[in-house]
């Protein structure tokens, strides 16, 4: 009975800490003597919101952020697969199922799950950044920008998933004279691979947007469009741009809810 | 037809179609990148590259200046208080769109309108519904940058700007996942406490928040990571915390104090991950 009241008292106190926490940090920014919004700011919140109704749609303007739209999804597609393809092998070996001598193994584990740590860890954007510097402004820079931390994502879930799969058909492969390769290629990835797919496509949402925000280091696409836009003070522009962005996110996201769907029932 | 084989059911030729897609577009873009935009394969696998890297792997370790390790760690240390703000700045957007999507997913569940809930269906919910629905889809697809970028003509640069725009996302997403979960969960409890004639306020306190509040609070936690990881980009825009600092060394090329800068928030992604998983094992303990 004690330990469930500490249980709840632990409970109790950690909400606590995490609602000042939040307190304090709405009470650290908001409250300064700068002035939050900028001069002529309201009017230009009004001019923004109000533009909405002068939504650009001349065939012109459509026609060039169609070609932006596709752009964006082609380069979240080069980057993605490149992505799959590399964390294929790298979440085999990482999942610590594969070699069966358990130094070489830890080894691997241990480096692996390292590196796809640090490459997950930081931004799209900022490898763009580095990347720029390392190859120049190029559409390589944005495919690996979204290539690398997409590697780290897409390596752990396929590790996680190889390690979870149910231990019977496994256990059944290795009595009857598999190896431990063997076992991975007829026995885990098969079970797996409803899971992984439904993971790949919930993964190609976040991954369109995160070829839309290339347009920061200069890559073509919808991101960039707006940007454009935006500089020019071309609000009715701006609207358009963000609605073929939305209506491009929700055509992907029920394409992966469909496919998700299919494959749990 | 051999026992064997499976009959080829509607949700199967979904999936290979959209594989097939999926494959198609893939190969489509891979010849786009390697044949319209002028880019080619030999430039990536060059020596050029290999030194490149080294040169710029050399300037952010600060291997290029002579720099004492004393004097580096001091410096690193003096940017402490970019680190906090940009911690600051994550807790803020996530804690506001946590109430923004904890307030308004009941109205966004498609069981708040018709009859599984409470028993009779309202009409006037389901315009609400639609409406709260599509503003989440709307902010859910605009990335956090561009929110950043059109906030930064009405406030004045500083670290609200990026807080807001991370909430403003933030909360299309939570608010989707929470209104999900409410779509899902168990109703027996909603049931029997209906029966003994509880209204709607106290349905949502007393049946679905504790049914739910686990679950919502480990989305709260997978988006605090995400958050925590976006800071930097927010910054770069709306100059708060890191991303203020490291645009401007990569201005003035001070590639040092980049790779200080990155040495932060690389510790700061890792400590928030850490803390979100010591958390997440907190709240999964049942009693």
């Amino acid at each position: 009975m004690k330990q469930i009241s500490n249980y709840v008292e632990s409970k109790k106190i950690l909400t606590l800490i995490l609602v000042a926490a939040f307190i304090w940090s709405v009470m650290t920014i908001f409250n300064t003597d700068q002035a939050l919004i900028s001069y002529d700011g309201f009017s230009t919140l009004l001019n923004f919101l109000w533009s909405i109704f002068y939504l650009d749609i001349t065939p012109d303007f459509l026609f060039i952020c169609f070609k932006a739209v596709i752009q964006t999804i082609l380069y979240a597609f080069a980057g993605l697969s490149l992505a799959i393809i590399i964390a294929i092998p790298v979440g085999i070996l990482s999942s610590g199922t594969y070699i069966h001598n358990t130094y070489i193994n830890n080894t691997f584990v241990v480096v692996l799950r390292f590196l796809l740590a640090a490459t997950r860890s930081i931004h799209e954007l900022v490898w763009a950044l580095l990347l720029v510097s390392i190859i120049g402004l190029s559409p390589m820079v944005a495919v690996l920008a979204l290539t690398i931390p997409y590697v780290g994502i897409l390596g752990r879930i396929f590790a996680e998933q190889l390690r979870d799969v149910p231990e019977q058909p496994i256990r059944a492969l290795l009595t009857n004279g598999a190896n431990y390769p063997k076992a991975v290629i007829y026995g885990r990835i098969p079970l797996a691979m409803p899971n992984i797919i439904s993971y790949i496509f919930y993964r190609l949402e976040c991954g369109i947007r995160s070829a839309a925000i290339m347009s920061f280091i200069g890559i073509q696409g919808i991101g960039y469009q707006i940007h454009l836009s935006l500089l020019d003070l071309k609000f009715g522009q701006v609207w358009t741009g963000l609605i073929c962005l939305t209506i491009m996110v929700i055509v992907v996201d029920l394409w992966s809810t469909t496919v998700r769907k299919a494959l749990t029932t | 037809m051999n026992q064997l084989q499976k009959p080829l059911t509607i949700n199967k030729i979904i999936i290979y179609i959209s594989l097939g897609i999926a494959a198609l577009l893939s190969i489509t873009s891979w010849g786009y990148i390697l044949f319209q935009s002028r880019f080619h394969l030999s430039d990536l696998f060059s020596k050029d590259t290999l030194i490149q890297t080294n040169q710029l792997i050399t300037k952010l370790m600060g291997l290029d200046q002579d720099l004492s390790l004393t004097s580096r760690l001091s410096s690193w240390f003096d940017l402490r208080h970019l680190a906090y703000e940009t911690l600051l700045m994550s807790i803020c957007s996530i804690g506001l769109a946590g109430i923004i999507a904890l307030t308004t997913c009941m109205f966004a569940s498609r069981n708040f309108h018709d009859d599984t809930l409470f028993g009779y269906t309202r009409p006037a919910l389901k315009i609400i519904y639609f409406l709260i629905r599509s503003v989440y889809s709307f902010t859910r697809a605009i990335p956090e940058l561009i929110l950043a970028i059109i906030l930064m003509l009405f406030f004045t640069p500083g670290i609200w700007v990026a807080a807001i725009a991370l909430a403003i996302h933030n909360t299309g997403v939570l608010g989707k996942l929470y209104s999900e979960c409410i779509e899902d969960m168990e109703i027996t409890s909603v049931k029997s406490l209906q029966t003994s004639g509880a209204g709607g306020g106290q349905l949502l306190l007393y049946a679905i928040l504790p049914q739910l509040l686990p679950q919502f609070l480990t989305y709260l936690l997978y988006r605090w990571e995400v958050v925590i990881r976006t800071t930097v980009v927010v910054g770069l825009v709306s100059s708060a915390g890191l991303g203020r600092e490291f645009r401007l060394s990569f201005s003035y090329f001070h590639y040092a104090d980049l790779g200080l800068l990155l040495l932060w928030y690389v510790l700061l992604v890792i400590s928030v991950d850490l803390t979100c998983s010591l958390l997440r094992k907190l709240i999964s303990i049942r009693f």
